[in-house]
């Protein structure tokens, strides 16, 4: 029995030496891991960004022809829409010039200040890293910083540069629960019917709900918010640069009880777009 | 049986590009299916029963792939060391629901791979029990169910 009892104690020891070991192996090479994390990203990248990025373009063509196929029954519906939308666009085209001179010269200075300082790198988006992280074609070696803001061709703000790697980047998109969230305001746009609107001036922060999916919160309740409201950055926070389109509200979040009301907001950016463009000179 | 193998290796670097690249073009909800994930607990499923060195390989190597191309982490290692907990987890699992009648039963799959699916997704996203959450799953869901199917018609035995 003694003998039982010894072979018994001397299995679970060299049992508990075999698993201790195991841990030692794994943590240590994990350790290594770790050591060349950056240099073994930056590979992993470089092999298999030019595959990514193929799948991308691949996905986003087929993915456009399935949508407008699958669309076809709505394109007449869709078509009378837009002419009405396209009409009342005239109309208030033509009520913007005649103000346009008187406003020239101050719209000039600021739309310097705005877009004539702005370096603007052309980037490639290669994939989607995770939920609402992509990953874009430069890093480091082409002057790339964590925070600079990324937008799209037509001004839309996308979000923020969260990693660098030597050859590549992850974007956090502005839907990314883990973002830090944007100041934004609602874009005041003139009516030609009537003249006396006056601009409101609702502050608030977009943040992410994931699934490329954004709303508009901490706006004070007794604020007015509208559907169709345009949201755009108000700069702020020192991170985006002001006047950059976010997204159009879509539905109003009111509870008396909150002191803050929220509201669905539909981002601008389109992901399946292939090029963006990072600001270089506004990291402060 | 080594072709096998390779078969799984370079599927998992196709998956892995389709996934970071193909899927999101096509996300349901905003939720894509992790086939990464999908196969990894297909090959440890239909492995041998007791967890040994391939199925210790498997999980560090799919580990490492997802640290690379998916990591929300600065460090690297949480899913090499995240997939070999599961995968060890799994077997002893599988043994102690084994039913003699069948190998691999379905439900046992279903149930099985629902429950580290949720872990697994619990470590990539914050928002727990969110619908993008419960979509990711789903999503990978129909697609394990698929490979299922494939895995026990053809490599239960082999791998």
């Amino acid at each position: 029995m003694k003998s039982l009892g010894n072979f018994s104690i001397r299995h679970k020891r060299s049992n508990f030496k075999k698993i201790l070991l195991y841990f030692v192996v794994i943590a240590l090479f994990v350790f290594i891991l770790n050591i060349f994390a950056v240099p073994l990203r930056s590979g992993f990248n470089f092999v298999f960004s030019p595959i990514t990025n193929l799948f991308w373009k691949a996905g986003g063509s087929s993915s456009s022809l399935l949508g407008s196929l699958l669309n076809l029954g709505n394109f007449s519906s869709q078509n009378q829409q837009l002419e009405i939308k396209n009409q009342e666009l005239l109309e208030q085209i033509s009520y913007l010039q005649s103000i346009v001179s008187a406003n020239q010269a101050q719209s000039n200075v600021s739309m310097s200040c705005q877009e004539d300082k702005f370096k603007l790198k052309m980037v490639q988006v290669q994939g989607f890293s995770r939920s609402d992280v992509i990953t874009i074609n430069v890093g480091s070696e082409d002057g790339i910083l964590v925070n600079m803001p990324v937008i799209t061709q037509q001004k839309a703000l996308l979000g923020s540069v969260s990693k660098v790697f030597n050859n590549y980047s992850e974007v956090t998109l502005i839907s990314s629960a883990k973002s830090n969230g944007v100041d934004s305001k609602i874009l005041c746009i003139l009516d030609s019917q009537d003249e006396n609107k006056k601009c409101p001036e609702t502050d608030g922060i977009v943040k992410g709900k994931g699934g490329l999916k954004i709303y508009f919160d901490l706006v004070p309740i007794s604020e007015t918010l509208n559907k169709d409201d345009i949201l755009i950055t108000s700069g702020l926070d020192g991170i985006f640069p002001k006047n950059l389109l976010i997204g159009k509200i879509t539905s109003i979040i009111k509870n008396d009880q909150k002191p803050y009301q929220q509201a669905n907001v539909d981002p601008f950016f389109d992901i399946k777009l292939n090029n963006f463009f990072v600001i270089t000179n506004y990291k402060k | 049986m080594q072709i096998n193998h390779l078969i799984i290796i370079l599927l998992s670097f196709i998956f892995a590009s389709l996934q970071v690249g193909f899927l999101p073009n096509y996300s349901f909800f905003g939720a894509v299916p992790n086939l990464v994930f999908v196969l990894f607990f297909l090959v440890i499923f239909f492995s041998n029963e007791k967890y040994g060195l391939y199925q210790a390989l498997y999980s560090l190597f799919f580990g490492i792939l997802i640290d690379m191309f998916s990591n929300p982490y600065k460090f690297i290692g949480v899913y090499l060391i995240l997939f070999l907990i599961m995968g060890f987890a799994l077997k002893k699992l599988q043994r102690f629901f084994f039913s003699s009648f069948d190998r691999f039963p379905l439900d046992q799959f279903i149930f099985l791979f629902l429950f580290f699916c949720a872990i697994f997704e619990f470590t990539q996203f914050e928002f727990l029990l969110s619908n993008i959450f419960w979509l990711t799953i789903a999503c990978s869901f129909v697609f394990s169910l698929l490979g299922f199917y494939i895995f026990k018609s053809k490599y239960a035995k082999e791998i």
